[in-house]
């Protein structure tokens, strides 16, 4: 069940009617619930149990967490499942390679959709409830917590603590959340199936045949997947965000203009922040963090990021890719204890280097093969005229998108992103949603292209 | 009162978008019986997997310089979308290009989008009938046939039983017509438009899952050719592929042979004195030596979907050295 389709929209439209008539928290939550396994089911059925086992197993984990036993199981059974559907494969594929020894120890699992979200969910949940941040909850809570439909896919990783509250708090449903959950949900849809699937099929033709293009048409494209990318994993942001806004619940943003990010660090801050914050409070903090001198703070921030890539995807690709944010994030550190006090670039520069930086090591996550990568560079980087030029009108038009996205984002009190929603109670505001309709439906891609986040 | 007027305010700027950007193109049929199908006269944009395409289509439908006089053409030019010059202005696809270059071929265009080798070869004898005397007859090959189509071909041929015109999906719906200028039935029409243009390896992914019996394939397409070859009579037959190109990550480019069909027809053709031109060859050459690919735009996705200006180039110099000795 794709987020932008009939069935969802009726699934969606049944759920708040639902709501609307229902005071009871519990009540709603149980009908939640229930949405979140149909929304599940019909994605693919057979992975139901994995995901009732996490919610199980970080139930008790977190009832029991007094005992060290509960807790280990807590935290390492979703590592465990998400090592081996995600993994296995990749590792002792690449032990055998090593060897030589074949790929007869492999075990071709199919990749449960959405693990790697739900399983970060479950330790969130476990380590919450350890650390007394927040209470341990029914099971029906907990369960929701893990499959909640809008972030059961690609996230938002919600924090326990920031989620469990709003789930136990009587819930109404308003004309006020539903027409700004709607909203959100319909710029979600623009960003995804307008402008990322509209460059998706340029940016593919190019990395899967660099070397048949002119040098201006590689860095265009490279450009356009660093748009792509964004309009692609916001844009479904957006809409799981506004879906649960329009069911009562406010999940935290995900994305801040991390292109107008000054530096490496900055960008995740504003990058997949949930993610980011996760992986910063579970797993940086947890290693030591900054405290421990420079070289354990070094090889933690190479640690974290490698997992961060590793988390992404089983490839090599994504293990380089997260390397080089961790080598990208020691150098900002060495620069800013160095000369950064005495030698500060201007602003816009910062911005260039930082969008720079992040566009390059893209080419990683992007690419289907470590070859497929350095190909892209040496076009790249060896300037190449007699190839094919390809001046794809729709990257510019992406870039024009973004650079007023900027503006509008500058033009906000604190540099803070939020999406813009109009009053509908006004001409004007519903004359702007109608236009948004219109554009949804005449401009989306005619293709179909999945959520490259929904493949993580 | 007041949403009403923004939602028809809404409404008016959308169409007024849809009009010069989003119109379908709208098929009737074409008493003539010539072909299957006509356009009607129009300027439209269309979307599909290529992105946004302006095309023009003149009266006659089919991109041809205004006033030609269609019946005292010489050399016809049968094919798909490709031969009527989707997405490239009426004096760049090929068979402009070709009466251009050589002012006494009077060549004319009845490409109609959607059309298949199956479906023009056997409209031989309403070709012949109609246009006595032209003394060539092109047909364009965009995707090959499949055996099942080569059967329904050869029965249709030995019959002289051609089926009723296939008046398809773009022309029955009236609210399809609607959406020729009005962005709200669009959204009905979306489906359709999606059902035809989200896979156009479809065909293709439905013959590669079927075991290719090459013997019978060319068995068939041998008694489908020699049947349109004895119909046409004494005017000549011509037959081109549209092959397309595989791009390497080195940037290396190889044709895409398929099942070999292309050299099936090669040989059948040269049996039985047809000519056939097969256009991989031209459109690596281009590439290497122009930087340019056959298919694609600016706006579109590079090497997919309609030929581009360079595309028909590379057909008018191929079919120029094979239809000079005509001229």
């Amino acid at each position: 069940m794709n987020l932008f389709s009939l069935s969802f929209v009726v699934l969606w439209a049944v759920v708040l009617l639902i709501l609307y008539f229902t005071t009871s928290s519990r009540l709603q939550n149980r009908v939640l619930l229930v949405a979140s396994i149909v929304f599940y089911a019909a994605w693919d059925y057979r992975f139901l149990a994995l995901l009732a086992l996490l919610i199980i197993s970080s139930y008790y984990a977190a009832r029991f967490h007094e005992h060290r036993v509960a807790r280990v199981i807590g935290v390492c059974l979703p590592l465990f499942t998400l090592g081996l559907f995600k993994y296995y494969d990749f590792f002792v594929g690449s032990f055998c390679e090593l060897l030589r020894l074949g790929e007869s120890a492999t075990l071709a699992l199919i990749l449960p959709l959405g693990i790697s979200f739900y399983s970060f969910l479950a330790i969130s949940y476990v380590l919450d409830v350890a650390k007394g941040k927040v209470a341990a909850a029914d099971l029906t809570t907990v369960a929701l917590y893990i499959s909640f439909f809008p972030t059961v896919v690609s996230g938002p990783i919600t924090k326990a603590r920031d989620l469990l509250p709003q789930l136990g708090a009587p819930r109404a449903i308003s004309s006020a959340a539903v027409a700004a959950g709607v909203q959100q949900f319909i710029i979600g849809c623009l960003k995804k199936f307008v402008v990322a699937d509209n460059l998706a099929p340029f940016v593919n033709a190019v990395y899967q045949a660099p070397g048949a293009y002119d040098t201006p048409t590689v860095w265009l494209a490279v450009i356009s997947f660093s748009l792509q990318l964004y309009f692609d994993f916001a844009g479904y942001s957006d809409m799981a965000i506004g879906v649960a806004r329009t069911l009562g619940l406010q999940l935290a943003e995900n994305f801040n203009m991390p292109y107008l990010a000054k530096s490496v660090s900055e960008f995740w801050k504003r990058w997949h922040m949930s993610l980011s914050s996760w992986l910063q409070e579970y797993l940086y903090f947890s290693l030591g963090g900054s405290r421990a001198g420079r070289l354990r703070t070094f090889s933690n921030l190479l640690l974290t990021m490698t997992i961060c890539g590793l988390w992404h995807g089983a490839a090599m690709t994504f293990v380089v890719w997260g390397f080089l944010h961790g080598v990208l994030l020691c150098l900002q550190r060495i620069y800013r204890d160095g000369l950064g006090s005495r030698l500060t670039l201007p602003t816009p520069c910062s911005i260039a280097l930082t969008f720079m930086s992040v566009t390059l090591c893209w080419i990683f996550f992007r690419a289907s093969s470590l070859a497929n990568a350095l190909a892209v560079f040496h076009r790249l980087f060896i300037p190449q005229m007699d190839a094919v030029f390809h001046p794809f009108v729709l990257s510019f038009i992406a870039i024009g998108i973004l650079l007023v996205m900027v503006v509008c984002t500058i033009r906000h009190e604190n540099y803070r992103a939020a999406t813009p929603v109009v009053d509908l109670r006004r001409p004007l505001g519903f004359f702007i949603v109608c236009l948004e309709l219109y554009a949804l439906f005449a401009l989306r891609y005619a293709g179909d292209n999945p959520f490259i986040y929904a493949a993580f | 009162m007041q949403f009403a007027g923004a939602f028809v305010a809404a409404t008016v700027v959308a169409s007024i978008f849809g009009y010069f950007y989003y119109s379908p193109s709208v098929q009737i049929p074409n008493p003539d019986n010539f072909t299957e199908l006509k356009l009607v006269t129009s300027d439209h944009n269309t979307q599909g997997l290529e992105g946004y395409g302006n095309i023009t289509i003149d009266e006659n439908g089919f991109h041809n310089i205004v006033g030609f006089p269609m019946r005292e053409a010489q050399v016809l030019f049968i094919g798909s979308s490709q031969t009527e010059g989707a997405q490239v202005s009426n004096c760049e696809n090929y068979v402009a290009l070709l009466n251009a270059k050589y002012p006494e071929l009077h060549g004319y265009n009845l490409g109609i989008s959607a059309s298949t080798f199956a479906t023009t070869f056997i409209r031989m004898q309403p070709l012949k009938d109609n246009f006595p005397q032209a003394r060539t007859l092109v047909f364009e090959i965009n995707i090959m046939p499949t055996l099942a189509e080569l059967t329904k071909m050869r029965d249709t041929l030995a019959s002289g039983d051609i089926p009723a015109k296939n008046i398809d999906w773009k022309a029955k719906n009236p609210l399809v017509k609607l959406a020729a200028r009005q962005p709200i039935p669009r959204l009905i029409y979306k489906k359709n438009l999606k059902d035809h243009a989200s896979d156009p390896n479809a065909q293709n992914k439905k013959v590669a899952v079927a075991a290719f019996d090459a013997t019978a394939y060319e068995q068939t397409l041998r008694e489908v050719l020699s049947l349109g070859k004895n119909i046409a009579g004494d005017s000549k037959v011509v037959i081109f592929g549209l092959e397309r190109l595989t791009l390497a990550p080195d940037g290396t480019a190889e044709i895409d042979s398929g099942h070999g069909e292309s050299a099936i027809f090669a040989r059948v053709c040269a049996d039985l004195g047809i000519s056939y031109v097969p256009m991989g060859s031209y459109f690596i050459e281009s590439y290497r030596e122009q930087h340019v690919l056959p298919y694609g735009y600016y706006n579109s996705t590079p090497n997919v979907g309609h030929l581009s200006i360079y595309g028909h180039q590379a057909i008018a110099r191929a079919l120029a050295s094979e239809l000079g000795g005509i001229s």
